[in-house]
């Protein structure tokens, strides 16, 4: 099942928020997609799974527009966690889990097997069955993550689109979730993942696209995108790029800033200058 | 479901046994119309007695709402369903086993069961005191969802209810016709008519103009045109009534909204006032000439605004006759006496 | 637990997905006797108490011509009347929670019990004759309306629960105006308009029974089959359309719903308040957020709160009775109070 999105250009609030850009992410790969605040990322996502409408271009899922295909039926096949869901849930991690059977249910609205062991397999894949019985509200941040991939998970997609999963989560929690994810794209799902940490992004996907200012920076393994001068170019600051002992994978990390005396700069800010 | 219905169809079988036992010596004299051409009187012990009485039932009679209704037999067991429908009841020489909360007059209405309240009426009570004739009162017209109430016990009901002087009129012959005594009821309308007439002519030659008003929770004030109850009153008094040419407004039936400078530019000889809610709340006969922009009305000044008793407007009928007084009274200055008078209108 | 096999798949008990099975269960059992019981109350006593064996032989025969004059017409179709308005009540209440995600909403407090009141009361006016079927068609008509008015007002590239909340304000403040204004003017309501105001159910028989159920009837059953979109549409609009939920659809269809069965309740029984905001509330206590047994319970403590506040309305002061929307008020305030309190 791949995702093609095809010279597609968003907008939001009147600007143009992701501009021609065009891929491909072919089945079972593991993808992130990174780049500064405002760069596209989170429309980009949205526009992948329809929640977008795009002003122009067009996203082919398994070679049919998704457009196309009826909402429910998309959702069998490809699912989306936004950035912060819903909190104030008076819900169980199990009741959560159920909702994501939603596309797959008839009018009546009847519990079949299918539903049951889809989402005892949820539970399971998102590390939650302990946890099932508990209100979500008394979970940790990163147990109730896990719970709602468990909810994305019920919906048996194909495809999984993550939308910054790990930020506010301790170093610990974001490790678990990663691995998680990491475990379900060996499995065979397909896993998109909007992240905002360039060592996690390196360390757990096969793939980098950064965004800037609504088009594609650059593209491919970490091992060869993550270049200090692509980097700096992407993010505004200097960085340097070390190697992770345990994998090899680069670790981008940001230069000191030289604090210069207070100079009258036409920015206003603090005074800091990247090294020169 | 209408099973009730089959009860005067029973009694009319009995008297219709008796009626073919006695058919020999009654006369057929009839003023009332009449279905059956024997003769019958109420008591199914048998009309011997009936040999010189003309056929009073069954009777179709004409109620005051043009329906045409046919009373079986004479009435024993009355329920009335306003101050008005009540007095009608007792004009006739009847008596009611149930009346609304407010018909406390005359003094013996007020011994019989309350049945809640005249625009809501508690249908079960109605039905657990077994009434062969409900009277009903008009303000039920208004409200077609507690007439089909009503309508649907299967019960006779007569409406009976008066905004005029000629209605009381109607009212008291519908009533002698149903309860088979017009000899009271004539005697009612007479004293009524009298009443009329004494009245028109003390007044004659004055050419006096007032208002009757009335009004809301709001301290809005209405004044009462022709058409009403109080302005017919006037009518027949041969008092000009300067509201009558408003057009009608709000909410009250034959009423007009009395902006306060209308009531100044009509400046009226008299206001007779009627306060609808019961004391302490002051009276609009003492609030009126208070008003700062009434200050130089006529009435005002020749202490002419003076309060109606509410019963008389908010019970039309037989009593009438106390109204037509107290305003000539009123009018011409003398004392004026609005107990409720006794004797024409109890017609026992 | 399984209850049967069809070819491919097995149903699975129902309460699969609610955290505790006896809860509900015993809950909604007690909740099954209480209606019953305030139904036997409400045929027994009245202006003239009968005896449980009057009650069935009024019921059955009409051999006590009394009773079952009694029974048959006044206290059966009234009681009936009764408990439709209040599940139709609570159920709208319930979708109004859903679709604005919003614990105090219910249909007097976005506007579409004015909105039904206006059409009614506007009907009675034009025709004072008019049959019980009119109003209901006209109640429909102002409630589809209200629903429509507010949806609208909402929209704004797409729905927001807050905006809907906002404009459900506005639209009650002006519907309510118009009504008000309606009927100080009208002499059709002069002496009732307190019983249509508060809510009451006097005069209330057989042919409101018949008017309500055209649109009772699928309604509710709409109303249960949009459940599942209202469990994934309270996960959040980004996360229910990921799920396949067209969000704007569902809440039309929602906001649709609740205004037909309101109506449902407003042509019977006038604007009364407090049962929709109350009952899902307690409903939800007793067996959670699935709508698809949220629906059903607060349907049915919507039957018993309006049955038992009418049994009150008529006894209180009899031979007279007060509007029975005085008794859900009384009921109800105070149970606002709380919740804006245990709420925080």
């Amino acid at each position: 099942m791949n995702l093609s999105v095809r010279h597609l250009t968003l907008a939001y609030g009147g600007r143009t928020v992701v501009d021609d850009v065009s891929l491909e992410i072919a089945s079972g790969e593991m993808v992130a997609i990174v780049g500064p605040n405002g760069s596209g990322k989170t429309t980009l996502l949205r526009g992948m799974s329809r929640l977008q409408r795009p002003g122009r271009g067009d996203v082919l899922l398994g070679g049919a527009d998704v457009r196309s295909i009826g909402a429910r039926q998309l959702a069998r096949t490809l699912a989306i966690l936004p950035q912060s869901p819903e909190g104030g849930l008076d819900l169980t991690v199990r009741e959560l889990t159920w909702r994501g059977r939603f596309p797959h249910q008839g009018i009546l609205q009847r519990a079949t097997k299918q539903d049951y062991d889809a989402v005892a397999w949820a539970l399971e894949a998102a590390d939650v069955g302990a946890l099932a019985e508990r209100q979500l509200a008394s979970l940790s941040g990163g147990e109730r993550q896990r719970a709602w991939i468990a909810l994305a998970l019920s919906q048996q997609p194909r495809l999984l689109l993550l939308d910054e999963p790990t930020s506010f989560l301790d170093v610990a929690h974001q490790e678990e979730i990663m691995q998680i994810l990491r475990r379900l794209n060996r499995d065979g799902m397909t896993v998109v993942a909007v992240l905002h940490d360039l060592a996690l992004a390196a360390r757990y996907t096969d793939r980098i696209i950064a965004l800037r200012e609504g088009q594609v920076a650059f593209d491919g393994p970490p091992a060869e995108v993550f270049q200090p001068e692509a980097l700096e170019r992407v993010f505004g600051w200097r960085m340097i790029v070390l190697r992770d002992p345990d994998t090899g994978m680069p670790v981008p990390i940001p230069r000191r800033a030289t604090i210069a005396p207070r100079t009258h700069d036409g920015a206003g800010g603090l005074g800091l200058a990247p090294p020169v | 479901m209408r099973n009730l219905g089959r009860i005067p169809l029973i009694v009319v079988a009995i008297l219709a046994g008796g009626v073919l036992a006695a058919a020999c010596g009654s006369s057929s004299n009839t003023p009332a119309p009449s279905a059956s051409p024997s003769a019958v009187n109420t008591s199914a012990a048998g009309p011997a007695t009936a040999a010189a009485t003309p056929a009073a039932y069954p009777v179709t009679v004409t109620d005051l709402l043009g329906r045409s209704v046919t009373i079986k037999a004479k009435p024993m067991t009355i329920v009335a369903l306003s101050p008005t429908a009540v007095e009608f009841v007792y004009a006739a020489g009847g008596t009611v086993v149930g009346r609304t909360d407010t018909a406390t007059y005359p003094a013996a209405a007020a011994q019989a069961a309350n049945i809640g309240s005249a625009y809501q009426p508690n249908m079960e009570k109605i039905l657990a005191l077994k009434p062969d004739l409900i009277v009903a009162d008009s303000i039920l017209d208004a409200q077609p969802q507690l007439k089909s109430a009503i309508d649907g016990t299967g019960i006779t009901t007569i409406y009976a209810g008066v905004d005029s002087y000629q209605k009381v009129l109607d009212g008291l012959t519908l009533m002698g016709k149903v309860l088979d005594n017009s000899a009271a009821t004539d005697k009612v309308a007479a004293a009524v008519t009298k009443a009329r007439d004494d009245a028109r002519a003390a007044l004659a030659g004055k050419h006096i103009s007032a208002l009757a008003i009335t009004a809301d929770q709001n301290q809005v004030l209405y004044g009462a045109k022709a058409n009403s109850y109080a302005g017919d009153i006037l009518t027949q008094l041969g008092i000009s009534n300067p509201a009558s040419s408003l057009p009608d407004a709000g909410p009250f039936p034959g009423y007009t909204t009395l902006a306060q400078e209308k009531i100044i530019q009509f400046n009226p000889d008299f206001i007779f006032t009627v306060t609808p809610a019961p004391p302490p709340v002051p009276r609009l006969s003492t609030t009126i000439p208070q008003i700062p922009a009434f200050a130089s009305l006529k009435a005002v000044k020749d202490h002419h605004v003076i309060e109606a008793p509410v019963e008389l407007i908010e019970a039309p009928g037989p009593r009438i006759i106390d109204a037509f007084r107290a305003i000539t009274a009123a009018v011409l200055g003398q004392p004026t006496s609005t107990t409720a008078v006794a004797t024409a209108s109890a017609g026992n | 637990m399984a209850a049967g096999t069809t070819a491919g798949s097995r149903v699975i008990g129902v309460w699969d997905g609610v955290r505790e099975r006896r809860r509900p269960l015993m809950l909604s059992g007690l909740a099954v006797a209480a209606l019953a019981a305030v139904g036997l109350l409400s045929l027994m006593y009245g202006a003239v108490n009968l005896t449980p064996p009057d009650v069935w032989s009024g019921l059955t025969s009409s051999s006590n011509v009394f009773a079952h004059e009694v029974v048959w017409q006044i206290r059966y179709p009234r009681l009936l009347d009764g408990m439709i308005v209040g599940a139709a009540l609570a159920v709208a209440g319930a979708l109004l929670q859903g679709v604005t995600r919003n614990p105090l909403a219910d249909p007097t407090i976005l506007g579409i019990t004015a909105a039904s009141g206006l059409a009614s009361a506007t009907a009675i006016v034009i025709d004072r004759e008019i049959p019980q079927w009119g109003i209901a068609m006209s109640c429909a008509g102002g409630g589809l309306f209200g629903a429509a008015v507010l949806f609208v007002i909402a929209w704004r590239g797409a729905i927001s629960p807050v905006r809907l909340a906002l404009a459900g304000v506005a639209l009650s403040a002006f519907f309510g105006a118009a009504i008000v204004a309606l009927l100080s003017s009208s002499r059709t309501f002069l002496q009732t308009s307190l019983g249509f105001l508060a809510g009451g159910l006097y005069g209330a028989e057989w042919s409101d029974f018949h008017a309500m159920l055209p649109y009772a009837i699928p309604a509710f059953a709409a109303a249960w089959l949009l459940s599942g979109h209202l469990n994934v549409l309270a996960l959040g609009d980004d996360v229910a359309g990921g799920l396949g939920l067209a969000t704007d659809r569902t809440r039309m269809a929602v906001l649709a719903v609740a205004g037909l069965l309101t109506a449902v309740a407003v042509s019977t029984a006038g604007l009364v308040s407090f049962v929709g905001l109350v009952c899902p509330h307690i409903a939800r206590f007793t067996v959670g957020n699935d709508h698809r047994y949220l629906i059903p319970v607060s349907a049915l403590y919507g039957a018993i709160l309006v049955a038992a506040a009418d049994l009150v309305a008529r006894l209180v002061i009899s031979p007279a009775e007060i509007p029975m929307g005085i008794v859900t008020a009384a009921v109800g305030a105070p149970f606002l109070l709380y919740l804006v309190k245990a709420r925080g």
